[in-house]
């Protein structure tokens, strides 16, 4: 059956990836969002702001059926592509997660009080609150998501010691530091289709409130793109120019027309943004165009990725395991 | 039961075990029967004109899908981890096989709640007569029923043992011999679960015409499931393996048609025949009924397991036999928890007997049989043999202390059957042994 999938099984993996981390992202993001609606509509007195903040949490409770289909997409194609070492990092990481489907029900469970029954009469000065444990609550699933991942890279890492292991390597900070910017622009984006819905006859919203959180979700996703490109400047700088030239040469011209439609990509994405703030362009659209360049963009990093791995330049040393990042230990 | 290379569950690991696959058996059963039930209520509404169908018709639907995003998933990802972590072998095996029907499912699983989305947002736009609503309808279940194919299949491979030892392609293993009567079994059950829910429902209505109307329906949908899960159930028991067959499971096996049976007494005698008056006492009864079914039928697959092959590898309880040393080896299999002391040599015996040898030789272990040894040291060379590769029997995986262990807890099971041991033979006695065996032609 190995052999059946094989052949296009690390693209749907890439695929599975990037949808993954699309949906993964605007879930662990949006609560937060709708946290920081609530407590505003709340302090300034803006019922808008309030049903806004509804309305992302239902949006964000949306996202967690197609989290849960790709994630578990994801686990057993990973599960067939590299069994050894994913069975190896899920029996280690047994324990963090067993208490990942708990989490996500907490999470589901107060997303749902929020969205669908707004704040309890008594304290609307607390709306903010159930979305915000939400947020919290889904941090570290992502965190944990990403330990098992980084163990199924490198399953000698787990030879050490227990599952908190995990803890203690940079290369799991620096993740997830990557993903929780990530995750704020794919929410900020989120944001801005979901405002772009308003547009639509049968929404009940008006036009003015849907553009005001385009407007809103553009400088959230301008914003920590823009922080995140800076991050990954830096990570590159600090690796020196010897990297990149060993990884173009390592990848050869996919890897080059990879990096070249990332940045063209990025280009766009940047427009767009930008496009948005300035009121130009589809409103309606500029959601779903954003959300369609950062999941381009996901793929191409994926791809990129699995191009380099397939030319074994991570396995000659010059790369980025989690060993790595600790210093170079043996 | 328990695993090789793990001491055995306790209690709190057997309770969260049960509770996590009740709860997904009852979700699942509220996905499959309440997404057939939506369509009969739309359809009993277009015939009679009555809009009370229609509202139960997106009750139903607003359950499917409450049941499907906060039952099935949670309780089938938590289950699904749980397997992986604790048989990792055996889910990496059957993941391997069942990678394309899985992902077939995991997608129409998707598709069908997308569908049930569309579906229930028809109606709160008031587009009951769009053709597209019913498709939709239709569709969502379809795509639910479909979901459930792979997960029977897998269920039923995993327990159903040494029938395909020479099957190796996917769909000869996806349509194994108990694939149908399991899944066949489970429809029913669900179909008798969702009935006897529904019948709550009925039961709490104040309208005595409405009342009886819907428990008329409900009674006739149990005796139809019910008509169709006792052969149902009766085909599964006949293809039982011959090792679970005599024991608990036929037993389980009897009960659960006996359930299935009343169930469908109930819905017709009552339902049927007498939908007027007080319904609760039997609804309740219903409902306890179908749940004591759900878990006798989880019962079941979890007793029947035994051992299996798959493309040529004999395994016990999620543990490829060859790989049972490399395994133990490491690291990832112990005996106990890493801090205390190695296990006395009586329960390594036990042990090494569970993981390697209950797999064909189980009756030995409950005293109903004995191995045939005849003197004391004769266990233990027999072992060493199977280290190298015996004709007949699988390899012997296992460090020293291991096979020591082993074959004095043969030895003793031995004593324990009424037999007795010579004493070991000399070392010289051996050789001259060994010399006639050369002499004779």
């Amino acid at each position: 059956m190995n052999a059946l999938i094989a052949p296009s099984g690390a693209w749907l993996l890439v695929a599975c990836g990037a949808a993954l981390w699309a949906c993964a992202g605007a879930a662990a993001s949006l609560p937060w969002f709708a946290a920081r609606l609530a407590f505003r509509g709340r302090r300034k007195n803006w019922p808008e702001d309030a049903e806004a903040a509804r309305r992302v949490s239902r949006l964000c409770l949306a996202c967690f059926m197609p989290l849960l289909f790709f994630w578990a997409a994801l686990l057993l194609l990973a599960s067939v592509l590299h069994p050894p070492a994913f069975f190896n990092a899920l029996v280690g990481m047994r324990a963090p997660a067993g208490a990942l489907p708990l989490l996500l029900l907490g999470a589901a469970a107060l997303l749902f009080a929020h969205g669908h029954r707004g704040a309890p009469r008594a304290r609307p000065g607390l709306a903010h609150l159930p979305p915000a444990a939400a947020g919290a609550a889904l941090l570290p699933c992502a965190g944990i998501g990403w330990a098992v991942a980084l163990f199924n890279a490198d399953p000698t890492l787990l030879e050490g010691g227990g599952a908190a292991l995990f803890l203690g390597l940079p290369a799991f900070w620096w993740g997830m530091v990557h993903f929780s910017l990530s995750a704020l622009s794919v929410g900020g984006a989120a944001l801005m289709a979901l405002g772009g819905w308003a547009f639509r006859w049968e929404s009940r919203t008006t036009p003015a409130r849907g553009a005001r959180l385009v407007r809103l979700g553009a400088a959230f996703a301008l914003c920590f793109f823009l922080a995140q490109a800076g991050a990954a400047g830096g990570w590159l700088l600090l690796r020196g120019a010897g990297f990149v030239e060993e990884a173009l040469a390592a990848g050869g011209r996919p890897l080059l027309a990879l990096c070249v439609l990332g940045l063209l990509c990025v280009v766009a994405l940047v427009e767009s943004l930008l496009g948005a703030l300035r009121r130009r362009g589809s409103a309606p659209a500029a959601g779903a165009v954003a959300l369609s360049l950062l999941f381009v963009l996901a793929v191409c990093a994926g791809a990129a990725r699995l191009t380099l791995d397939q030319s074994g330049f991570f396995m000659s040393g010059a790369a980025a395991s989690p060993r790595h990042h600790q210093g170079g230990a043996p | 039961m328990s695993l090789p290379f793990q001491e055995p569950l306790s209690l709190v690991d057997h309770l969260l075990a049960a509770g996590l696959a009740l709860s997904f058996a009852a979700a699942a059963a509220c996905v499959i029967g309440g997404s057939l039930f939506m369509l009969a209520a739309e359809s009993y509404g277009r015939e009679s004109m009555d809009p009370r169908w229609d509202a139960l018709a997106r009750r139903c639907a607003g359950l499917v899908r409450a049941a499907a995003a906060w039952g099935v998933c949670p309780a089938g990802g938590a289950l699904w981890l749980l397997a992986m972590a604790r048989q990792p072998r055996m889910m990496e095996q059957l993941h391997a096989i069942f990678i394309v029907p899985a992902l077939l499912g995991l997608s129409a699983f998707f598709l069908g709640f997308c569908f049930l989305r569309l579906y229930g947002d028809s109606w709160a736009a008031g587009r009951r007569e769009d053709p597209s609503h019913f498709t939709c309808g239709v569709l969502a279940a379809s795509c639910f029923w479909l979901a459930a194919l792979p997960l029977a299949s897998i269920r039923a491979f995993a327990s159903r043992p040494g029938a395909w030892a020479a099957q190796s392609g996917l769909w000869s293993t996806f349509w194994n011999p108990t694939f149908l009567p399991t899944f066949a079994a489970w429809a029913a059950a669900s179909l008798l679960a969702f009935g006897a829910l529904g019948w709550i429902y009925a039961a709490a209505r104040r309208d005595g015409a409405w009342r009886a109307a819907l428990t008329h329906r409900l009674g006739g949908w149990m005796a139809a499931a019910s008509a169709l899960g006792v052969p149902a159930l009766l085909w599964w028991g006949a293809r039982l393996p011959e090792e679970a067959a005599g024991g608990l499971s036929l037993r389980l096996m009897s009960a659960a048609v006996a359930l299935a049976a009343a169930l469908g007494a109930l819905g017709y005698f009552r339902g049927v025949r007498r939908p007027e008056g007080e319904q609760r006492p039997f609804a309740f009864a219903a409902c306890a009924l179908a749940v004591l079914l759900m878990a006798a039928l989880g019962w079941i697959l979890e007793e029947a397991r035994g051992s299996f092959w798959i493309h040529g590898h004999m395994y016990r309880n999620g543990v490829v036999i060859r790989e049972a040393e490399a395994i133990s080896r490491s690291g990832l299999w112990r005996f106990e928890n890493p801090g205390r002391p190695a296990p006395e040599e009586e329960r390594l015996g036990a042990f090494v007997f569970r993981a390697q040898c209950a797999a064909c030789h189980g009756d030995w272990a409950d005293a109903s049989g004995a191995p045939g040894f005849r003197a004391r040291g004769e266990a233990l060379r027999f072992l060493e043999e199977m280290r190298s590769g015996h004709p007949w029997y699988p390899l012997f995986a296992g460090a020293p202390e291991e096979r020591y262990a082993l074959a004095s807890r043969l030895e003793t099971m031995i004593e324990k059957a009424g037999g007795t041991l010579a004493p070991a033979p000399s070392p010289g006695a051996r050789e001259t042994e060994k010399a006639k065996e050369k002499k004779s032609p």
